[in-house]
């Protein structure tokens, strides 16, 4: 299965968006990210289905609670795409 | 035992805060430190606390609802944040030594007291004006007195403070939870509150509501963005480093719920009516000078008084062998007695919780005539 990685700033910002994507009738699921992922060490990320990613990430700004950074999970490796 | 001292700590709480607190301890790790059912567990509560006080309070964001030790500690942060040497500080006469001790760890400081008498809301709204629109760095207020219960005008000096774009910094240890806390419509600075009173948490439990960034006093791990040596700029993380105190958060989001359950308007309703009762029956009296308001919504649970010719702790020592536990003293507040004149002895301080009934207040009374009829002995 296609998906991506919505990467947030913090545990809260996480919870915060997986709310607001409930909200939006999109599942996401919610975990730590793999830590080789971003510079910056630990943190947490959503994960939705690909075909829903561009509907999450307009729900997303609408609550203003923009993601830092997006990954697409192709085969074993991640690749970051534009926000 | 009879507990007249909800200013100081709620002892009694709601039953779902003893139960959150105890299962928290064996069911919850800290919140953004694994994937595992444990930390996530803790996640969840702690997430859940901060949108219910954000809800609590009038806030959109709860990730700006920061979890402290008490109110000390969030006074601490804001104070620091927005006080640096050479500040112009106004202060009401009413302020608590959480707020006067980091103030005057400060060098240089030159601080204007705001010492209008007690339950004179308009006078003091109007020195504040005018105070403030002289120049100022900060301004800190109580929302209510720890000693004499008086309502402070925290909503026209907020006005004051917007309109000259100065930081306001409001204490709310004796109002969250009684009385309505408006974060936002305030546009203040910064509300410190303890978890352990007005809201009915554990002790060790305290909340800073952010309206900016702010400096922290402590440093060390989040759980987040761990290669990065400064601290996260991004809140709730830039200030909570260190484990989080899981039951006493898990205690605390039971006790808002009571609070939000029930409601503040009743619980201030209630609180008033015991104060009202307790002032008549002081009133009574021989000796007694009570610091009541005349009008009931100037005045929270909190209620003083002295006796003539006796030193409050010895009063308050003697009900506490009559099974009744009030404050006397100073109770952390100098600055407070200084302004209304009861230094050096202070006061008798009795205050209310949700729990305490008018029956309750009647004994009390009853067990201070008859202290009263006692002779002194010394």
């Amino acid at each position: 299965m296609e998906y991506y990685l919505l990467i947030a700033r913090s545990v809260t910002h996480a919870q915060r968006m997986m709310r607001a994507l409930q909200g939006c009738s999109i599942r996401a699921a919610m975990f730590r990210a793999p830590a080789g992922l971003t510079n910056r060490g630990c943190s947490y990320a959503l994960r939705v289905r690909a075909e829903r990613r561009q509907e999450a990430q307009d729900c997303l700004d609408r609550a203003g609670l923009r993601p830092t950074a997006v990954f697409k999970r192709e085969g074993n490796r991640y690749v970051e795409v534009s926000v | 035992m009879i507990y007249f001292d909800a200013a100081a700590t709620t002892l009694e709480k709601p039953d779902a805060v003893r139960i959150a607190s105890a299962r928290a301890m064996g069911s919850m790790s800290s919140p953004g430190r694994g994937g595992h059912p444990a930390s996530r567990a803790a996640e969840e509560t702690a997430y859940r606390c901060r949108c219910e006080a954000a809800e609590l309070f009038g806030m959109q964001e709860p990730e700006h609802v920061i979890f402290t030790g008490n109110a000390t500690h969030a006074l601490n942060i804001a104070i620091g944040t927005v006080v640096a040497a050479g500040s112009r500080v106004i202060v009401s006469g009413y302020e608590h030594n959480a707020v006067t001790r980091p103030l005057h760890a400060v060098p240089d400081l030159h601080v204007t007291v705001v010492d209008t008498p007690p339950f004179d809301p308009e006078g003091m709204a109007a020195e504040f004006e005018t105070a403030i629109s002289r120049g100022a760095d900060a301004v800190i207020c109580n929302h209510v007195s720890n000693v004499f219960g008086c309502v402070q005008p925290v909503e026209e000096i907020a006005r004051s403070c917007r309109r000259h774009g100065v930081p306001l910094i409001v204490d709310a240890s004796q109002s969250a939870g009684v009385l309505p806390v408006r974060m936002d419509e305030w546009g203040a600075a910064f509300v410190a509150m303890p978890g352990h009173k007005g809201l009915y948490g554990p002790q060790g439990t305290g909340l800073l509501l952010c309206g900016m960034s702010a400096q922290p006093i402590l440093f060390g791990g989040t759980g987040s963005a761990s290669r990065v040596q400064d601290m996260p700029e991004e809140l709730p993380d830039r200030l909570e480093a260190g484990t989080h105190n899981m039951p006493g958060i898990a205690g605390l989001l039971e006790g808002i719920r009571f609070v939000r359950r029930k409601g503040t308007e009743t619980i201030a309703d209630h609180a008033r009516h015991l104060t009202r009762r307790c002032a008549l029956r002081l009133r009574e009296l021989p000796g007694v000078r009570l610091f009541a308001a005349e009008d009931p919504a100037r005045q929270a649970g909190v209620l003083s008084f002295t006796v003539d010719g006796r030193d409050p702790e010895e009063l308050a020592e003697q009900l506490a062998r009559r099974g009744i536990a009030v404050r006397a003293g100073l109770q952390c507040a100098p600055l407070a007695h200084q302004t209304v004149g009861t230094l050096p002895d202070g006061t008798v301080r009795v205050s209310f919780s949700a729990f305490n009934t008018a029956a309750q207040v009647d004994r009390f009374s009853w067990e201070l005539r008859a202290i009263l009829r006692e002779k002194v002995t010394l």
